[in-house]
Formats: C-alpha cells, sequence, structure tokens
C-alpha cells in the first residue's frame, strides 16, 4: 500500500471522529479518537466501525471525496459505540455488527442523496434507522447477549431502562460546579462513556477547532439543563443515550454550521432548545414500548425541519443566512460571509452598462415623477445637458437643438436584437407628445438569460442593427430622437423579463458607472443611477484587463527579479473547477485561489493555503482591482481577518464575533501610470494595493505590493510584506 | 449723460426709410466676466490681454461633449503653440486635456506643468537626435513627420532597447485647396504605406497611431469625414496585413474659431461649423468605418484655436484720432500688429468699452508701431472715438499670446480671470531689463566700463 493512500485512510478514520462535531480539524479528530478509547473496548469497537464502513463504501464505489471527508464514518461510529455499549461482544454480536454496517452503508447513501435533493442533510437519521432496527431484531436473536449494565436496568431512576452506573452520581469531580461536571460528562457522552476527564479533553480540541462552536456547545448544553428544569424533566439523564449530545450537536448545527453564525443564529438555537425537549421528551415512551431510544433522532428532525423552513423563505433575509460553501469552521464561514457580502451580491448580476456614451444626465430615474409610474417604474431617461443644467443650446424649440439629438445609443448587454420599431416620424415640435405610438422607435434586445433591453424614442431611420442580429455590448444599435411620447430628445431605456415593447419593468443594477459629484468622479458599482444625477460608462483599460486575463491551462512563473537570484520560481496554474469558477492553483504548494474578472472589475474572492506561499500574497494584493479607466479609483474593501489577522487576537475575537466585528482588514488599490522614464517600455500601467488589520483604533503593519504591467501582461512585482517580506518577482507566461 | 463727441458730416444715404435710422451693431462692451474694462486697465495697464477662464472651461466641455457623447474613447490634447502660458495649459491640463508640442521648449514646458511624458505627443517636423532621445526616456507618443525622422529615431531606438511609440503623419486629398501635403506622408500615393511598413518592420517601434493634420481654420467638415474614413481604412489594413491593432487615430485640429476672416461677406460665427458638426462628421466616419465596436481605436484631438480663440481679449486705448489725405479717418491704437498678429489674416471685432452714442463712421485702425504694416483693421465703423477711449479687440485667445513680437514696444500683461471674477496676472509686462537681461555687451562697448 502507498504511503499516501495510508495516509489517506488515516485522514478518513480521523475525519469521522471530527465529523461527529460538525469538523475536519484534525485536533478535534485526535481528541475524539482518544475520547472514545476511554473505555477500549468501545473504542475498538468504534475505530473498527470507522474503519468497515469506509472500505464498505468504497467498494461500493462511493465519493472517494466524501469517504475521506468522513461523511459515512461517523455514523458507523455512532452505530458502532451503540452497539458495543448495548450488547456483550461474542459471535452473534460480530455477525450482527457486521450485517448492521452493511445496512448502515445502504441507508446512509440512500437518506443522503434523496435529502440531497430537497438540499438537507441526513446528519445521523441512518444511525438512528440502523440501531432501531438491530434493537428490534434483537429479541429474536438468543445469541446476541444485552451488557450488564443494561440488562439490570430495572432501576427507577432511568428513563431509559438503565440504571445509572454509581461512579457517575459524583456530584462534583475535581471540585467543578455541577453544571461544569454535567457539561463535561455530556460532552463525552457522544462516545457513550460520560467522564468529566474526556468531557476536559474534547472541549479543549474544540477550543482548537472553533472558539464559537465551543461557545456554542455551552449555550445548547445550558438552555438543555435550563429546559429540562424548567419542563421538570431528570437533568442527569441528559448524559444516557445520546439524549444530551442532541442539544450540544443542535447548537453546534444551527448556531454555526448550517448558519452563518450571527447574534439571529444564537437567538435560535435559544428558541429551539425546549422544542428539542419537547419532542426529545415525546419520543421516549413511544419508543421505549420498544425497548428503543431517540438517541439523535430529536436533533435531527429539528435541525432538518429548520433548514427545510429557511430554504423554503420566499424573501430574501438578511438575517440567518445559510453556508454558501461549508468550510467546517464557524469562524471561517462567518469572515468570509462578512468580507464576501458585496463579492457575492454582484456575482449574481449580469454586467450592464449604461447605453450610452460619454456625460449624460438621468432626467427621470426610477420611479420617477412623469412617466415612470406603477410597473413602467423602473425605468432611466437619459439627456445631454451643459454646466448649466440646459439640455439645448439656441432657442430649444427642434429637435436638432438639444444636446443629446442624435447622439449615438449602444447596447447594454450582449444580446441578438429582438425587435425593431423604426416607423415614427420624430416630433418636430419640443413638447409635443406622441401617446399612441408611446415608445416611439426602439430596439429590443434579448440577452439570453431572461433579461430583455428596451431602449426607446430613437431617431427615425438611426438604426444600423436588423432582427436577429447578435450584438455585443457596446455595439451602436441607433441614436437618440424624439419619437413617441417624448416631449423632448431623450433616450429610455428599461429592463424587463418578456420581450414585448413596454413590458412590465424590472429592477436591475448597472454594473459599473461614474457619477459625478461636486467636480469629483465617483465610481458606482452594481446601483441604479438616480435621478438628476451626471453619469458616464466606465471604459475598460485594455492593457489592465489583458494582463490579468488568466485563462484556464495558463501557467504563471514567478522568478524573484532583484538580487535573491538563488530563490526557486514558483508555478502557478490556472484552471476552472466543478462549479464554473476559474482558480490559480500553486503547482508546488497546492495552494488555491479563486477569483473572478469581468473586464472592469479583478477580485479575488478566495483563498485556501498557507500563509507562506507566493499565492497568498498574490491573494492580498489582487483582492479588488478596477480595470477602468479613469485610473486612480481606489478600490476599498476588507478582507476576512481569517485570511490575514493575527492569529492570537483573531482567536480572542472569534468569542465575541457573532455579534460585533472589531478586527477589521482593509483592503485598498488604485491604478495608475507609471510617468515614462520609469520604465523601459512604454504604456506600462502601475496597481498599488494596501492590506492593514485595525483592532478599532490600533493599527497593526500594513503588507505592500506594487504590479508593473505592460502591454504584455505582468512584468513586475514588488512585495513588502507585513512580516519583513521584501522581494521583486518578474512573471513569465507559459503555455 | 454720454460724454462730449466731436461732430461729423456723414453723406446721406437715401436707403429704405426706417423710424430708427442708420443701424449701429454695437454695444459697448464694458465687462468681461462681471469684471469692468476699466478697472483692468486701471490696475493693467493699456494695451492689456485678458484670458476668461469660464470661457476656457465652458469650451473645453463643450467640445469634450460634442465629441465623448458620440464616440466612447476620447482624448484631447492642449496644443501649445496655440497659446503656452502655463496659467492657460494649466487649465486644459486640470480639465483632462493632454499635451500636445511642436518643439522641445514646448515639450519642457508641458513637463514642468506636470504633464507625464507619456501624455505628451511629439508632432513637428525639426526634431533633433537629443529631442527624439529625450520623447524616447519619457515613453511620449512621437509623432514621424518624414523618412529622414524615422531613420533617425530607428538609430536612436537601436542605442538603449527602449522601445519607442511612434505615430505617423499622413496628409491626404480630404478636397480642399490648396492640399496640405508638406508635413507627414501622403496618403494617395501609398508613400503612407510604405511608413507603415518601414515602422512595423522595427523591432524598437511600435506603431501606436495615425496622425492627420489636414489644415487650419476648415470651413468644411466633409474634409474631416473623408480624413477620419481614410485613416480608418489605413488602421483596418494594417490589421488585416500585421495583425497590429492601431491604439489611436489623431484627427488633428483646425476647427475655425468664431472669428472673420478676411474677405468673408458673412460674420465669421455664421458661416463656421460647430464643435457639434465637425463631431459628427469624424465619429460617424470612425463608427461606419467597419472597425467592430469593441476594437475601436482612441480618438485623439488637437483642437487649439477653436478652444482658446473666444476666451482671449485685449484691451487698448487709442492714442490719437487723424485724417489721412484721401479723407477717410485713421484711429491709432496703442496695440498693433506686434500684439494682433491675427489681425493679418481676420478682421477682428473691436468694440468701445463706454457708452457712446448712435453715429458710427468708417475708419482705419493702425497700431502703434512707426511701420507701415502696421494696420489692425482696414476698414472698420466704430463710433466717433475720442483719445483716451479703451476698446476691446475679441477672439484673440489663440496664436497672439506666442506669435506676438517684442518690436518697438513692449509685451505687455496678461491677466486671467478665474471663475469667481477674481483678476490674476498671469505673464507679467517686459520691461526693458527683461531685454538686458538676454544681452551681453562687450567690456570695451560698455557706457560705463566699470560696470
Amino acid at each position: 500500500m502507498q504511503l499516501t493512500e495510508l495516509k489517506s485512510w488515516w485522514q478518513s478514520i480521523r475525519n469521522s471522529y471530527a465529523q461527529l462535531f460538525f469538523s475536519l480539524n484534525p485536533w478535534l479528530g485526535w481528541g475524539s479518537i482518544i475520547a472514545s478509547f476511554a473505555s477500549p473496548w468501545l473504542g475498538l469497537w468504534g475505530l473498527a466501525s470507522v474503519v468497515v464502513i469506509n472500505a464498505l463504501a468504497t467498494l461500493a464505489g462511493q465519493d472517494r471525496h466524501a469517504i475521506k471527508e468522513g461523511m459515512f464514518g461517523f455514523n458507523a461510529l455512532l452505530l458502532g459505540l451503540a452497539l458495543a455499549y448495548r450488547y456483550n461482544p461474542n459471535p452473534t454480536f460480530a455477525v450482527v455488527w457486521l450485517s448492521a454496517m452493511i445496512l448502515l452503508l445502504l441507508l446512509a447513501v440512500w437518506m443522503g442523496k434523496r435529502l440531497a435533493l430537497s438540499g438537507l442533510p441526513a446528519l445521523t437519521l441512518p444511525f438512528v434507522g440502523c440501531m432501531w432496527i438491530v434493537v428490534l431484531a434483537s429479541d429474536r436473536l438468543p445469541g446476541l447477549e444485552t451488557a450488564h449494565h443494561f440488562a439490570s436496568g430495572s432501576s427507577s431512576y432511568s428513563l431509559f431502562g438503565v440504571t445509572m452506573p454509581t461512579h457517575l452520581n459524583e456530584a462534583a469531580f475535581f471540585g467543578l460546579p455541577a453544571f461544569w461536571s454535567a457539561y463535561f460528562k455530556v460532552l463525552s457522552a457522544t462516545f457513550f462513556q460520560p467522564k468529566v476527564a474526556t468531557g476536559i479533553l474534547l472541549f479543549l480540541v474544540m477550543l482548537i477547532h472553533s472558539r464559537i462552536q465551543t461557545l456554542l456547545t455551552i449555550l445548547g448544553f445550558g438552555m438543555a439543563f435550563l429546559s429540562f428544569q424548567f419542563l421538570g424533566a431528570d437533568t442527569d439523564s441528559l448524559v444516557y443515550q445520546l439524549a444530551g449530545p442532541n442539544f450540544l450537536f443542535l447548537a453546534i448545527a444551527v448556531g454555526g454550521f448550517y448558519l452563518i453564525p450571527s447574534s439571529a443564529s444564537w437567538l435560535t438555537v435559544i428558541a429551539l432548545t425546549p422544542v428539542l425537549a419537547l419532542i426529545h421528551l415525546a419520543l421516549m415512551p413511544i419508543l421505549l414500548r420498544f425497548g428503543l431510544a431517540p438517541y439523535t433522532l430529536s436533533f435531527n428532525v429539528v435541525t432538518i425541519l429548520l433548514l427545510f423552513l429557511l430554504k423554503q423563505r420566499s424573501v430574501w433575509q438578511p438575517r440567518l443566512e445559510l453556508t454558501g460553501i461549508q468550510y467546517y469552521s464557524p469562524e471561517k464561514a462567518l469572515y468570509k460571509h462578512q468580507a464576501g457580502k458585496r463579492w457575492r451580491r454582484e456575482s449574481r448580476f449580469a454586467r450592464f452598462r449604461l447605453p450610452i456614451w460619454g456625460r449624460w444626465k438621468i432626467s427621470q430615474g426610477y420611479d420617477g415623477r412623469h412617466t415612470h409610474l406603477k410597473e413602467w417604474g423602473k425605468a432611466l431617461d437619459f439627456v445631454v445637458c451643459d454646466d448649466e443644467g440646459r439640455h439645448f443650446f439656441g432657442q430649444g424649440d427642434q429637435p436638432e437643438d438639444f444636446y443629446g439629438y442624435g447622439k449615438p445609443v449602444v447596447a447594454p448587454l450582449e444580446g441578438y436584437i429582438h425587435r425593431i420599431d423604426n416607423h415614427v416620424y420624430d416630433n418636430e415640435e419640443i413638447g409635443d407628445v406622441d401617446t399612441e405610438r408611446n415608445w416611439g422607435n426602439c430596439v429590443v434586445i434579448n440577452h439570453n438569460n431572461g433579461l430583455y433591453s428596451l431602449l426607446a424614442h430613437l431617431k427615425k431611420d438611426s438604426i444600423p442593427v436588423v432582427v436577429g442580429q447578435w450584438v455585443e455590448k457596446g455595439t451602436l444599435i441607433g441614436c437618440c430622437g424624439n419619437s413617441g411620447r417624448s416631449p423632448e430628445p431623450h433616450l429610455h431605456f428599461q429592463i424587463q423579463t418578456s420581450p414585448e415593447v413596454g413590458a412590465k419593468t424590472h429592477a436591475y443594477p448597472i454594473a459599473y458607472f461614474l457619477e459625478f459629484m461636486d467636480g469629483k468622479e465617483l465610481l458606482r458599482c452594481f446601483s441604479v443611477p438616480k435621478e438628476s444625477r451626471m453619469v458616464a460608462d466606465v471604459e475598460s483599460d485594455g492593457v489592465l484587463t489583458a494582463a490579468l486575463k488568466f485563462k484556464p491551462g495558463m501557467r504563471l512563473k514567478w522568478t524573484r527579479s532583484d538580487k535573491a537570484n538563488d530563490a526557486k520560481a514558483v508555478e502557478w496554474r490556472c484552471a476552472t473547477d466543478a462549479y464554473n469558477q476559474t482558480y490559480l492553483e500553486c503547482l508546488e504548494t497546492g495552494d488555491l485561489m479563486w477569483f473572478s474578472h469581468d473586464g472592469i472589475m479583478f477580485q479575488a474572492f478566495d483563498y485556501e493555503g498557507k500563509r507562506s506561499s507566493l499565492l497568498y500574497r498574490f491573494y492580498l494584493a489582487a483582492y479588488r482591482i478596477f480595470m477602468g479607466e479613469p485610473r486612480g479609483v481606489v478600490m476599498e474593501e476588507h478582507i476576512p481577518p481569517i485570511d490575514y489577522g493575527n492569529r492570537i487576537i483573531l482567536a480572542a475575537h472569534d468569542l465575541i464575533a457573532s455579534f460585533f466585528s472589531l478586527y477589521r482588514i482593509s483592503f485598498r488599490s488604485s491604478t495608475g501610470t507609471l510617468s515614462g522614464s520609469e520604465s523601459q517600455d512604454p504604456d506600462v500601467r502601475v496597481i498599488e494595493s494596501e492590506v492593514g488589520s485595525h483592532f478599532r483604533y490600533l493599527k497593526g503593519m500594513a503588507s505592500n505590493s506594487r504590479f508593473l504591467i505592460g502591454p504584455t501582461g505582468i512584468k513586475d512585482w514588488t512585495i513588502k510584506g507585513s512580516d519583513g517580506f521584501v522581494a521583486s518577482y518578474s512573471c513569465r507566461i507559459l503555455g | 449723460m454720454l460724454p462730449y463727441e466731436r461732430p461729423i458730416i456723414t453723406r446721406y444715404n437715401p436707403g429704405i426709410t426706417n423710424k430708427f435710422g442708420s443701424r449701429v451693431d454695437y454695444f459697448p462692451f464694458t465687462q468681461i466676466d462681471g469684471v469692468p474694462v476699466k478697472r483692468i486697465i486701471d490696475e493693467y495697464g493699456s494695451p492689456c490681454f485678458v484670458l476668461s477662464e469660464r470661457t476656457i472651461r465652458d469650451t473645453y466641455r463643450n467640445a469634450l461633449r460634442a465629441f465623448s457623447t458620440r464616440y466612447p474613447k476620447v482624448q484631447f490634447a492642449w496644443s501649445y503653440k496655440t497659446n503656452y502660458l502655463n496659467a492657460v495649459c494649466q487649465v486644459f491640463h486640470q480639465e483632462g486635456a493632454w499635451a500636445e508640442v511642436v518643439s522641445m521648449f514646448e515639450y519642457q514646458k508641458a513637463l514642468q506643468n506636470g504633464v507625464s511624458g507619456d501624455q505628451i505627443l511629439f508632432n513637428g517636423p525639426d526634431k533633433t537626435a537629443d529631442d527624439l532621445r529625450t520623447a524616447l526616456h519619457n515613453n511620449s507618443l512621437i509623432h514621424i513627420d518624414h523618412f529622414d525622422e524615422l531613420y533617425l529615431l530607428s538609430e536612436i531606438v537601436r542605442e538603449g532597447g527602449k522601445k519607442a511609440r511612434v505615430a505617423i503623419r499622413i496628409n491626404m486629398d480630404t478636397g480642399v485647396y490648396p492640399q496640405w501635403d508638406r508635413f507627414g506622408f501622403n496618403y494617395e500615393n501609398e508613400t503612407a504605406w510604405e511608413a507603415v511598413q518601414k515602422i512595423m518592420g522595427q523591432p524598437n517601434m511600435i506603431l501606436t497611431g495615425l496622425h492627420c493634420h489636414i489644415g487650419t481654420y476648415m470651413l468644411s467638415t466633409r474634409a474631416y469625414h473623408l480624413a477620419a474614413t481614410k485613416l480608418a481604412q489605413l488602421a483596418l489594413k494594417i490589421k488585416s496585413q500585421y495583425g497590429h491593432r492601431i491604439a489611436y487615430i489623431d484627427i488633428g485640429g483646425g476647427f475655425a474659431s468664431g472669428n472673420t476672416l478676411k474677405g468673408s461677406y458673412l460674420q465669421g460665427s455664421d458661416v463656421i461649423p460647430t464643435m457639434d458638426d465637425y463631431a459628427e462628421a469624424i465619429t460617424t466616419a470612425l463608427l461606419g468605418s467597419g472597425i467592430p465596436t469593441t476594437e475601436l481605436p482612441y480618438l485623439y484631438l488637437e483642437a487649439g484655436r477653436a478652444l482658446i480663440d473666444d476666451a482671449g481679449y485685449l484691451l487698448g486705448s487709442v492714442v490719437a484720432i487723424k485724417r489721412l489725405s484721401d479723407g477717410r479717418r485713421a484711429t491709432i491704437m496703442d496695440f498693433g500688429v506686434n500684439l494682433l498678429f491675427t489681425s493679418f489674416w481676420y478682421d477682428h471685432r473691436i468694440t468701445p468699452a463706454q457708452e457712446f452714442s448712435r453715429h458710427t463712421e468708417d475708419m482705419v485702425v493702425y497700431g502703434p508701431l512707426c511701420m507701415n504694416i502696421d494696420v489692425v483693421r482696414e476698414n472698420i465703423s466704430l463710433p466717433l472715438l475720442n483719445r483716451g477711449d479703451q476698446v476691446v479687440v475679441h477672439r484673440v485667445g489663440a496664436y497672439n499670446m506666442t506669435q506676438w513680437m517684442q518690436f518697438i514696444s513692449m509685451r505687455p500683461n496678461v491677466v486671467m480671470i478665474d471663475r469667481e471674477g477674481g483678476v490674476h496676472l498671469i505673464r507679467e509686462r517686459e520691461t526693458v531689463d527683461t531685454l538686458n537681461q538676454q544681452e551681453r555687451t562687450p567690456a570695451h562697448l560698455r557706457a560705463n566700463p566699470q560696470q
């Protein structure tokens, strides 16, 4: 067996343990393995179960990645522990155990895939199902002996017909308050061995994995403790048959795993805990008749019901957001979510541009006073005006006097010309309106994404395109005119979801445009121009867009261009993943950086890998770069603190991160040109960026980066890291 | 209460009678942008050039709007030779214009004005080897005028290994007479194509642009349409033959201002095309040339006269009134062709700066030089002027403040009125010391040998 294969087996085992706590953290994995061996016999069966299910899943041709992540293992672990806890080991047990494992595989695959269709997880339902089947069958299996601690259980003490072993009756351990010793016991009760010491071990490794998650388990347990007391149920019973861990799992799953941790997610945990208690208490007496326990069923039911509810929301809510990319870390999910809000929003939209060239005024905006009313409210009217705000020169009594008349109108997005109307004469008199042929001469473009653009009141016979023609974004499609319901020459632009002329309008943002205010040019991203503002389209800078256009298959080789010639060259590869996201991969370390490039904006939106790699520095340097004109526009953004911040400060900050974000990593970038004499090549652009950390008013060291970009691509990259790393690299494109 | 006017005798012209008598087209021009002319003359003397910052900016924005709402990529470059007073240049640079220069001293001025080297277009037939080296060093856009310049530049780029961004100036038949064929390479006889081939063969030259400048004070927009079409065709040919994309087409300048050319029957402002007319002709040519919208080159414009002429005024005073031998009236002003070089080809509009009655008389307007050529207007009808009366000459912003002569009299103050009405001295009047500063008298010729 290859060493790497062995390693991957180990990883799948370790992950199976960590997965029990919704984690892939190696510390938590190792800690859990050790904790499960507090009773070596149980631990062994648990381990054997994980190995067997992983082997079975592999034989059955299941997804290797899922196996490696322990997606089969954690159910098997619970099943193995539960069986070994309930029955004495003998040959019959071994046969039943193996059959249970096969059954588990069948159940896990079926349940997992069925529920995934609704976007829901199967959680530990396969385990519950298997366990019930074995227990129900055990009455007919005389060879299967119930363990003595289970068999002698007719004590009035227990809710499950289980005697409470006396050594666990100690109220305090190490002099801990009752709450804490109960908490630790419940934590380790996940492995059917409620012991304070292993509980503390699990607590510590979970703390390494995630501060938020650890706090959530305390919250979950605390709520369970309180609600049991309040409902008058026996709090001691929480340690048996996974009663207590239900609450921990709920807190982890709802508080920070399936939802982005937030005040709302914490409140949800608080609100759902009594619900879970209610379900659990309701299930117990029914199941007890068949000698069954609910195990983790109540947690599964509550979690799945909640997720179903959240996925069925008909309006978008900023609260209780579901985790998009599963990082297996509440902190990472939270920080990436916070910093990526803007990017995620932007990534949903098609890149519309303004349908004009140069500087125009929005004479009527969304829901305007004149004609943008009701269902037709989300439209924009454009006119050209001078510094005094006049729309015309001279008398202004004929269309030709108007600055906008006859000016080019261009396609706001690529698409097919769906329809053209060109039979309406322009209103010769200013103030005249043709309400019969309301839209005048117009063009409808089908953008092939469910959206249509309508450009109306065009000048007669100014439309150079034909129906069915494919037009690129920015292609001339006509000239501004005065036809239809147009008291003065202007352009009417609306986006709609159906192709008819004059259909209902659809609010949709313009990807990038410039707004002029108080003599300043401001870049607006993914917003709708407001009425009476002066706006202009953003043209892209060909040199910058070409240089940052990394195409799949392209390889970039970075070599040190400063003194350190002995330093090794670093090579990256560009590729596209299953979700159609383009990324750069460091061929040496395997670190990954995902990015998007839409011709105006370059965004490095995610990074997975070590902080020591060059790709990481590129991620920091190119987090968001404006590739349009005018140059000099400053981009300001926030990088997830988890990708840059000081780890100790961050660990402390994690404790409050669900509620406040005080630790911020700011990113700034701007582009410019190099004054000629500074470089050998003409046409050189400069991209400068800076990343710095802030904890309220405390500022951390900044990292700076400077790219020189020429017509042939990135020429030079100078880095000044906050860690004192200073270097210059030159780039070569291979293939 | 009007001041005293001397009596005149005018011939009775029997025309169609009307109740208004003979019409006067003149109104006194007493203030510029709200600043009284009298105050400027009191403070800065007479004569005095005045520039209106507001008019410069308005004219520029109007021109930019005309082009940029018709074409996606437009860049103006301020033609330094038209008016290279630093304050004027800076107004244009603030508005976003680059610099277009035709000599090393203008080039240096542009650099000192803070223009980045790569935003300077270097035109002109006379560029020395050192000039070219400087332009190359600063990554400026070198517009090659003739083959000798091309050969010289090719030797220079071989020295350093640095790449030069070049454009070629092209002359062509645009249907106007006389054809300007002394600058650049000819289009029709394929000299331009030969130049393109030679540049494309040079590894250290990047053919970045195509440039033309079809004439000056062009009254026909058709000529621009033709010029833009021909340059676009050449760009397409280069693209198809070499796969090389031309980054910009520079259509030059030559747009007319509102001045009236001598011999013109109608007033200048009645016959000249508007900036929108020029823009329409040029941009429709480029958009209709067949170049795909996504690959459209930048449109560079080097308009000078049309952007600055209207913003310039010359204030002056009457020195004397006399009668010529043929009976005509002559008025002598304190400014002449030394300051108003453009009066050689324009009939400049002159208006008195104070109230006057409705009576006018025909007269010749002379300058103060004791030279026969010093005629500002050969024939003009003006109200009755007295010694000391003040006048305003309009539309003098272009070329006068660069082509003026220090001859017999000194160059006067130049002031600029900012948008808030503040008056700024932007060029101080020259004095005898200005002249003497440059002079070196050998010791034996000095009046006082001890000095």
